[in-house]
């Protein structure tokens, strides 16, 4: 056991300095001490776009708007934009084969999340992105944002 | 007679297990060491640690899953890398269980930190699981003058 334990400090000490090493004469280099820093996944090279709540709004009167909920299914019961389907992104295969086709007759897709510092509508708005869907927006402020407005909120329907 | 127990010690099949043990975990490491920023994000998004400890397994993660990985197929220090790699195959079924039931979606950036190119998630803990097999046998079953 003691062998192996020289050998486990071993290995992290090799990976360790490589690593430092790397991140060193690297471009992509990263502060180790520093705060995350969230970073912006979504850009044009995907087709999307980040909209604020008032565009939502205005996106919501309009016909061929698809909204979707990238939270979980219990998130999106417990309260949603009016309108919006679950899409929970953990079940993205399964959903996407059920309603892939019927994303893409949507003119505009917006997805968010429960707020500004979630990531699973940014996922969501690439891996649709990458499946081919067109125009497709993040409302960044999520339901975090819409609750905040004082704007309606629906219930239970999934879809 | 056909004994199991010395078929599962035989150098050939563990030698076959370090080979593919070894070879997923070099596999995993190469986009996560390209991209850092991106594995920080995935690591974010499990929502398990503190923002300040987001970079550093973002940094060094990649690399002992790379070290590791090339030392098993090489034989250098070959039990010490399956204990490495068994203890990282059961961190990562730790924190896919956890969040799964705590109901949060998350990308696992186990072989890519292109969100959504790594299958559903109760396929990657099945996965991980399995992996946990040859990586106990090397642990377990390894000779250094048999392999």
């Amino acid at each position: 056991m003691k062998k192996t334990m020289i050998e486990v400090l071993s290995i992290l000490t090799t990976a360790v300095v490589a690593a430092l090493i790397f991140n060193q004469a690297s471009g992509n280099r990263i502060h180790i001490f520093q705060n995350y820093e969230k970073v912006e996944l979504v850009d044009q090279e995907y087709n999307v776009d980040f909209i604020d709540i008032e565009i939502v709004r205005y996106y919501l009167e309009k016909e061929g708007t698809i909204v979707l909920d990238a939270r979980s299914v219990e998130e999106f019961k417990s309260g949603h934009i009016p309108g919006a389907s679950s899409f929970s992104i953990n079940e993205f295969d399964t959903l996407f084969k059920e309603r892939g086709e019927f994303l893409k007759l949507g003119t505009n897709v917006i997805v968010y999340c429960s707020g500004p510092t979630c990531e699973d509508s940014h996922m969501l708005a690439i891996k649709l992105s990458g499946k081919g869907i067109k125009d497709i927006f993040v409302f960044k402020g999520g339901m975090e944002e819409w609750i905040g407005s004082g704007y309606e909120i629906a219930g239970e329907n999934i879809y | 007679m056909f004994n199991l127990g010395n078929l599962l010690k035989h150098k050939t099949v563990i030698l076959s297990c370090r080979i593919i043990l070894g070879s997923v975990f070099i596999f995993a490491s190469i986009d996560k060491i390209s991209h850092p920023e991106a594995f920080a994000a995935i690591l974010h998004n499990y929502k398990l640690l503190p923002d300040i400890f987001i970079y550093t397994p973002a940094l060094f993660l990649p690399w002992i899953e790379l070290i590791g990985g090339s030392f098993l197929i090489a034989g250098i220090f070959v039990r010490g890398s399956a204990y490495i790699l068994n203890s990282l195959l059961l961190i990562f079924i730790l924190a896919i269980t956890i969040n799964l039931n705590r109901g949060i979606n998350f990308d696992c950036g186990c072989f890519s930190t292109i969100p959504g190119e790594n299958g559903s998630t109760y396929f990657l803990l099945i996965r991980d699981m399995l992996l946990l097999i040859p990586g106990a046998m090397i642990y377990l079953y390894y000779k250094k003058d048999r392999s």
